[in-house]
């Protein structure tokens, strides 16, 4: 089972979630000193700009439990960043599932149904197991939110519309700008949305420019955009002359400051000023917003008015939450249905071995030593006879464990009556049966 | 002919109000829909043409040039506004200015029907033709202006507030409400000059100086100066923006007062 902790739009604003922000190019690195510091068997860290959350599971079998992992991931986040525990929120067993498939269904994004939130999932997932922070479990959990993810796209029409941030941020420039042919989009660093805002920008017939800590990738960036590429040092020429700007860098400060910006404002003779601050911690200083001909959208106003236009996919919404709640039983009731497989193979070995014994103890009596086909027969008929008595008390065990009416300490109870009653712990405790490859 | 005049009259003012609603449809849909600027835009220019042909016939009937009556200048005035935001609107979103423009011009119609009088014609009769005929015109620009400017605070005031999309009437670019203004201003600014100068002139000719004289006249001059200085600071200071949205809206308001000074003394039998 998994546990789900972390904090996203709706528990935080852009200033908390910040504070907690990782860059791409330390998530491995991350990942892995929260996976030894949180003792987690498995984890994986997804960081986008409306969320952080750690998704961990425990040792299978073992006694840490998804809730306890929980405590310590919430210890270890508030020693990152101190007063957060009052935002961060914790989703364990079933209701941490479901949090996972909501998140890659898009039914948690701040512009429901938006296409990027799967993608960014893949990737931390995908980070994750390179670092070798993914086992069986978290493999399982993430390989069914994706088909969750996709089955809710095909059902639903909740991507229908192709609203995102990046798209309102487009349709923003034009209630400013009308038509943005000749217009000066200035696009700060290489953030994925930003890049997808230029492009449409670009695609608009606005002249996109970008720029770079350094010229070779602002170069990379602008060769795929088909812009123009431009130093640092040029970014305050680029203020002046810029009618948007588009940012989202991962400096871990302001890189738009206020001083630097009312330097150029009386060369802009109050032209209006549209900037999108995509970055989570953000680029732009907010207190600019507070000047005269400048539009000034972080992340959350975006998402707020993106979400204004989408208000036909809250209907579809609900169809998406049955579909996750219908899979997220029908992933616990095939969890509970394997959880009964040790088990029944055990049951069996004890009953298949102790005929057998008991057989070759019978033979060995013998006047007549019995031939090997014979023997084989023999031990043939006895395999049968071990199905056909264990039969049915199998199906009735598979059965209550898929049921939903009963609860995990119910499968529970009755794998302990099982074992109480045939005696089979100490057979278990000799011979453990693999999780993954038992079949009985 | 009487049955020609109410026609045009009418089919003019339904034109106009068909015209407000499907803009102001327009506007409210947030996606692009099969309705499309150009029915609303048309009508409002059928608008024009019926409300053209009930002024001239208006003023046949009447037997006095058009000017020299109330009800026959305050349906210039919409008359104006109506032409100029038509040809102005074209490829330019501005569909919840169209509707603006539309109602005020039916108002504008409606409350010209109780202003039919006939009041005594001016003694100098070219001064007064050109006086009244650059006001009106100047006018009626000018009150298109006020509203584009009205709209360009709201836009931006919803903007500023991330008050958009989805959210209410979709209302025109600021960009394109900025350079509406920027082009009326220019239109209008001359034409309410001349009708300044000639207007002193009259002044200065009047036997009487009324204390509604006066006030009509040091209103319509602070008008004149602010609207004057906007457009010079947005021509040779390039001030784009809010700040000269709000002068212009400021100037608008204080043309719009004298034309109401005007109906309402007309109105309450000349006692303003």
């Amino acid at each position: 089972m998994i546990v789900v902790v972390g904090l996203s739009h709706r528990s935080a604003p852009v200033e908390i979630r910040e504070r907690l922000a990782v860059a791409p190019t330390e998530l491995a690195q991350r990942v892995a000193e929260l996976k030894q510091r949180t003792r987690a068997s498995e984890l994986v860290l997804l960081g986008t700009c409306n969320r952080v959350e750690v998704i961990a599971a425990p040792q299978p079998g073992g006694r840490d439990t998804p809730g306890a992992l929980g405590g310590r991931v919430i210890d270890e986040l508030e020693a990152t960043a101190p007063n957060v525990r009052s935002h961060l929120y914790m989703h364990d067993e079933r209701a941490g599932l479901e949090h996972l498939f909501r998140v890659a269904s898009s039914l948690d994004s701040l512009v429901v149904g938006e296409p990027q939130i799967l993608g960014q999932l893949k990737d931390a997932f995908t980070c994750a197991r390179a670092s070798g922070a993914v086992g069986p479990s978290l493999n399982r959990a993430f390989e069914h939110a994706f088909r969750v993810a996709k089955r809710v796209r095909s059902e639903t029409s909740l991507g229908a519309g192709q609203v995102s941030i990046p798209t309102v941020a487009v349709d923003l420039a034009r209630e400013i700008f009308s038509e943005l042919r000749g217009h000066k989009v200035v696009l700060v660093g290489t953030g994925e949305m930003a890049t997808l805002v230029a492009t449409l920008l670009g695609k608009a017939g606005a002249h996109v420019v970008v720029v770079g800590r350094t010229l070779d990738r602002a170069r990379e960036v602008a060769q795929k955009l088909g812009a123009e590429p431009r130093s640092w040092d040029d970014f305050p020429t680029l203020l002046v002359e810029a009618d948007i700007v588009v940012s989202s860098t991962s400096a871990p400060g302001y890189v738009v400051t206020l001083d630097q910006f009312a330097q150029t404002r009386k060369q802009r003779h109050g032209r209006n000023l549209l900037l999108v601050d995509l970055a989570v911690p953000r680029d732009i200083d907010p207190r600019i917003a507070d000047l005269h001909g400048v539009f000034l959208y972080n992340v959350d106003n975006l998402a707020q008015v993106a979400d204004a236009a989408v208000s036909d996919r809250r209907r579809e919404a609900d169809k998406a939450i049955a579909i996750v709640g219908e899979e997220t039983d029908g992933f616990l009731r095939r969890l509970h249905a394997e959880r009964i497989t040790p088990t029944l193979v055990t049951l069996r070995e004890h009953f298949r071995s102790a005929l057998a014994a008991e057989l070759e103890r019978s033979l060995r009596g013998h006047r007549t030593p019995l031939d090997d086909k014979q023997k084989e027969s023999l031990h043939k008929a006895l395999a049968t006879a071990v199905e056909k008595i264990l039969h049915a008390p199998t199906e009735r065990l598979r059965a209550w464990a898929k049921d939903d009416n009963f609860g995990d300490w119910h499968t529970d109870l009755l794998l302990a009556a099982v074992e109480e009653l045939f005696d089979l712990r100490e057979s278990q405790s000799q011979e453990p049966v693999s999780h993954e490859s038992s079949h009985p | 002919m009487g049955a020609i005049l109410w026609t045009s009259f009418l089919l003019s003012g339904g034109s106009y109000l068909t015209a407000c609603i499907l803009f102001f449809t327009l506007a409210r849909q947030r996606r692009a829909t099969r309705l499309g600027p150009k029915w609303p835009a048309r009508l409002l220019g059928l608008g024009a043409a019926l409300q053209l042909v009930y002024l001239v016939l208006f003023s046949v009937v009447d037997r006095r040039c058009p000017v020299y009556s109330l009800h026959t200048a305050l349906g210039i005035v919409s008359l104006v506004g109506v032409v100029t935001y038509v040809v102005l609107s074209r490829g330019r979103r501005l569909e919840a200015l169209g509707g603006f423009v539309a109602a005020s011009a039916a108002i504008f119609m409606v409350t010209a029907i109780s202003l039919a009088g006939r009041p005594p014609e001016p003694n100098d009769r070219w001064l007064m033709a050109i006086h009244i005929t650059s006001n009106l015109l100047g006018g009626g620009v000018l009150l298109i202006a006020g509203c584009a400017a009205a709209f360009y605070l709201w836009n931006e005031y919803r903007l500023r507030h991330r008050r958009v999309l989805g959210q209410g009437t979709r209302l025109p670019p600021l960009e394109s409400l900025d350079g509406v203004v920027h082009r009326l201003l220019w239109i209008g600014v001359p034409l309410l000059t001349i009708g300044m100068l000639t207007g002193r002139l009259a002044l200065r000719r009047l036997d009487v100086v009324t204390v509604g004289d006066k006030t009509r006249a040091a209103l319509s001059t602070a008008s004149w100066l602010l609207l004057l200085v906007v457009l010079a600071l947005r021509q040779f200071a390039r001030w784009r923006g809010r700040r000269p949205a709000l002068v212009t809206l400021v100037g608008a308001v204080g043309i719009f007062t004298i034309i109401a000074l005007y109906v309402g003394r007309a109105l309450l039998g000349g006692a303003l």
